[in-house]
């Protein structure tokens, strides 16, 4: 358990800092693409045809690509006042696996259902960019499948915790000061 | 009993909902309840073109109606329907769009392009004409577009006309036009009149100029799987409900561009008819633009203008026979 | 059972699942247990379309001009500017958070980011000068909501985006509300510094010093101006100038103010892009639930519960409002928008209110709530921030909430307010 529970961070550690960076590169390339557009537009009188389509979606793909480091270090916004002066208390072990269980078998056949959405999509093409829209859609698959590995991990962590309570770092419920504002 | 979930993306005042309404009743009634049509008006189950498309395959959106610019998402070489110019009159384009050999042509190569998942119900048409509308600029020959910035959708055709002219095309996202006509971002637009209508961009709008650039073809679309669960007896029942829907389309319009045109003038705008040796003017520039085409869609543009341009020639005879027939 | 995704969605949220799962998740099983499961496609495909959109756009930018000029130094050239305005009054630094608050709102999109922003520079400069952390705190919370109300704002975009509504008219109408709530702020400071006992005022900055702290302010406060002009100038979209916002400001701290070092940018970017994902992803979401909300014909439901209550705009505006507050009291803005707005404004609007007006109304009742406990993101923050209780800064809110509750209030009864300045400009 506890092998697997380190290789599985290793693994969520090295994927969500590449996803990471990619994410991170790809805000640098959106803002890249707005001006570059609003300059031709405004001071050379000419538009593209594709800035919109195009940063629409790198905007998307930088959502999927952070969606897993959200999830690994507990930023999802979730409300838990209900649950603040309970939280200590041994049964919630088993509620926040049950909360990930949950999750995990969502992402699993969320990574099913975006492959068959990306499968059916690759006869379809973007109307801008012409691109076959399944490359659009692959994000999908990939992500979930990211997200999933580490909703594993946070799996692992929390059945150890059970047998071993304390002995893993887990952020077992989101944050409550991420989002909105 | 089968259901069928109907979805348009444009609101209730449109004539799909009319359109969509009588074909709900018709295959309803007709079926002894056997189908049943729900329908959903606006993004409620998808929002783009593209995204029904995909509902379509996945079986939770089973009709669906889109433009010849949404259509190219699963046929691109459909796009060869906004060749500027290429359909002269609005009876001509009714009976292209509903000529018997070129809907069985686009019928099996929209089959054929989207691995049998969608078929075509019927085509029909969604607001006319688009048209020059601007700001400032009237527009009187195609020399007047030149330094004018339009707003057209992300759609290579629509931008290639622009530049052709002189002008920039822009694209805009639909909900941002108005605002972008009023400060300034574009200075004009190409729409029909109804779309120009419904968003109130006769407010910021003064001039439109009738050169009936792209007649706004629709298409009904089925997903193949659930079409073909149904009986005969019920395909048969749906294929005339489709027909009668666009039939309804062909002919409500019209009718409701009288409204919109009332509120153009209300709002004290001008309505330019170009003569007919502008008109010669503008129409040369789509020769480029369809050269254009079949070098970008290569056979498949091909086959798609041969199809289309003898369902245009064919419509063009039936219109002179018939003024023929009645002032010999 | 027309409610059990309901059901499932209140259990899920109530154990402290992740919003974003609990908006996947309830309407999913929903789908299971119906045996509808070919719907389930559909949660997926509206999950990537939420985050879709162009207009959408807007809220990373705006995420990343506010980081960006928090990393350049802004705040702090801000708080110097507006303390040689208002210092040497009686509560002079509650004043300097205040005018400093609706200096940056211009800039800034996001009350929470200000808050800490702010807070970060004010409160332990305050605490320095003799006032209470609860004080401190609290002045700095109350004012910090000021960056979601004065456009641009987040929110906003976010209530625009899901209602499909003018972002251009959304934030021309929420100009005068901010405005009053931040003068009034100022108002409600110097009354209670009547009846409490604060240090003694700086003396009076000289005009040199207004001068020297202005020129250090100028380029910053540029940022609003820039912004608007661009949008009414015709120059570039609202989206297109939240680029240019960011754009701008990366500049300024890079080049101008030179407190950003390359390896700083790529921080900022990082944290700006992962803050955006996450509520893209709940945008995301919000829409994938939604699109079961409308199969279910939950509005319909709603609309006819509500309406049995009363059918008078105004008492029906009322208790909307009344809910939304207690709404806030638990719940983030962001998700409350999301989840609500589908669902109460088409009731609103069908009695005729504009949906402009709701939309602003709505949107700042939500953000009022941000320094509400039990859940106050604005709160939370200063309170880290200060090092204070919770209870303490709250018990010191009890005034600037109340004046905050009162405009809302005002809002409702006189729709001019709201609506005057868009219909000027022809937005609406
Ligand atoms: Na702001
Ligand atoms: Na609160």
């Amino acid at each position: 358990m506890d092998a697997l529970i380190r290789f599985m961070d290793v693994v969520n550690r090295t994927t969500t800092r590449i996803a990471g960076y990619l994410a991170t590169g790809l805000l640098f390339a959106m803002l890249g693409v707005v001006i570059v557009h609003v300059f031709y537009r405004y001071v050379l009188n000419d538009s593209f045809g594709w800035t919109e389509e195009l940063s629409r979606t790198m905007m998307v793909w930088m959502a999927f690509l952070y969606f897993p480091t959200a999830h690994r270090y507990g930023m999802n916004v979730s409300l838990d006042i209900f649950i603040a002066a309970i939280q200590d208390h041994p049964i919630m072990r088993y509620f926040g696996l049950l909360i990930e269980l949950a999750v995990f078998v969502m992402l699993c056949g969320a990574i099913w259902l975006g492959w068959g959405l990306m499968s059916r999509a690759s006869s379809s093409f973007t109307l801008a960019l012409q691109l076959p829209l399944g490359y659009v859609y692959a994000i999908m698959p990939v992500g979930f499948a990211l997200v999933a590995l580490v909703s594993f991990e946070r799996l692992l962590r929390l059945v150890a915790n059970i047998f071993y309570p304390g002995r893993y770092k887990v952020n077992v419920f989101g944050s409550s000061t991420a989002a909105g504002g | 009993a089968t259901e069928l979930n109907l979805v348009f993306l444009a609101n209730e005042d449109d004539q799909e909902y009319d359109a969509a309404l009588v074909f709900k009743n018709f295959v309803e009634a007709r079926t002894g309840g056997e189908v049943t049509v729900n329908i959903f008006v606006g993004a409620q189950l998808c929002g783009s073109a593209n995204e029904c498309f995909e509902s379509m395959r996945a079986g939770v959106v089973n009709m669906y109606t889109a433009t010849a610019g949404g259509a190219s998402a699963i046929y691109p070489a459909v796009q060869g329907m906004d060749i500027p110019y290429a359909l002269s009159s609005d009876r001509v384009a009714q009976l292209t769009l509903q000529d018997q050999e070129f809907t069985n042509f686009m019928r099996r190569q929209i089959l054929d392009s989207s691995n049998n998942d969608i078929m075509l119900l019927a085509m029909t048409q969604t607001g006319g004409w688009r048209n020059f509308a601007t700001r400032d600029k009237p527009i009187h020959t195609p020399d007047d577009v030149a330094g004018v910035r339009f707003r057209t959708i992300e759609s290579e055709i629509q931008q290639r006309l622009v530049r052709s002219m002189g002008g920039s095309p822009t694209p805009i996202p639909w909900l941002e036009v108005y605002t972008a006509l009023q400060t300034g971002v574009v200075d004009g637009t190409k729409n029909s009149i109804s779309d120009i209508a419904n968003m109130n961009f006769q407010e910021q709008l003064n001039y439109i100029t009738l050169d009936g650039h792209a007649y706004m073809a629709s298409m009904w679309f089925i997903d193949n799987a659930t079409f073909r669960s149904l009986t005969p007896e019920q395909q048969q029942v749906v294929l005339d409900g489709g027909a009668l829907m666009s039939t309804i389309q062909f002919g409500i319009q019209p009718r409701k561009e009288l409204d919109a045109y009332a509120k153009w003038l209300e709002a004290g705008n001008e309505i330019i008819a170009p003569t007919e040796e502008a008109m010669e003017q503008f129409r040369s520039h789509a020769e480029p633009i369809r050269e254009w085409y079949l070098e970008r869609f290569g056979d498949a543009g091909q086959e798609f203008l041969e199809a289309f341009e003898a369902a245009v020639a064919r419509s063009e005879e039936i219109v002179e026979s018939d003024r023929a027939s009645a002032m010999q | 059972m027309a409610f059990l995704y309901i059901w499932i969605f209140l259990g899920l949220l109530i154990i402290g699942t992740p919003i974003v799962f609990v908006m996947l998740l309830a309407p999913g099983l929903t789908l299971i247990i119906e045996d509808n499961t070919r719907f389930l496609n559909l949660l997926v495909q509206r999950l990537f379309a939420g985050m879709d959109s162009f207009p959408l756009m807007a809220l990373p930018f705006f995420i990343l001009a506010g980081e960006l000029m928090t990393a350049g130094g802004v705040t702090s050239r801000i708080v110097k500017f507006a303390e040689t305005f208002v210092a040497h009054r009686k509560a002079g630094l509650g004043q300097v958070s205040v005018s400093s608050s609706i200096m940056l709102a211009g800039g800034s999109g996001s009350a929470v980011a200000d808050a800490s922003a702010l807070g970060g520079v004010m409160i332990p400069g305050m605490h320095q000068a003799g006032y209470t952390k609860s004080f401190s705190a609290a002045i700095t919370a109350a004012s910090a909501v000021l960056a979601s109300i004065i456009p641009p704002s987040g929110l906003m975009i976010l209530y625009a985006f899901i209602m499909n509504v003018s972002v251009a008219a959304m934030f021309a109408a929420s100009i005068i509300p901010g405005l009053i709530i931040g003068f009034g702020l100022m108002v409600v400071v110097a009354v209670v510094a009547r009846f409490r006992s604060f240090p003694d005022p700086a003396p009076r900055a000289d005009w040199s010093e207004t001068w020297k702290t202005g020129k250090s302010a100028f380029l910053p406060l540029l940022t609003p101006i820039i912004l608007i002009g661009g949008i009414v100038g015709g120059i570039f979209t609202p989206t297109e100038g939240a680029a240019v916002a960011a754009f701008y400001a990366l500049i300024l701290g890079v080049f101008i103010t030179r407190e950003i070092s390359l390896p700083q940018l790529f921080e900022v970017f990082s944290k700006a892009a992962l803050k955006s994902a996450i509520i893209l992803l709940l945008v995301g979401a919000a829409v994938s639930f939604a699109s079961l909300v409308s199969l279910k014909g939950t509005p319909q439901l709603v609309s006819g519960f509500i309406l049995n209550i009363t059918t008078d705009p105004l008492m029906l505006f009322l208790v909307v409002v009344l809910f939304l507050l207690a709404i806030g009291t638990i719940m983030d803005a962001g998700p409350a928008i999301l989840i609500l707005a589908p669902i109460l404004a088409p009731v609103l609007i069908g009695v005729g209110i504009h949906p402009i007006h709701f939309a602003v109304v709505m949107c700042i009742t939500l953000i009022i709530g941000l320094i509400t406990p039990p859940l106050g993101l604005v709160l939370f923050v200063v309170s880290g921030i200060s090092g204070e209780r919770i209870e303490r800064i709250s018990w010191d809110l009890i005034p600037y909430f109340l004046f905050e509750v009162a405009v809302v209030v005002a809002l409702v009864l006189f729709p001019e307010l709201v609506m005057w300045l868009p219909r000027q400009l022809g937005y609406v």
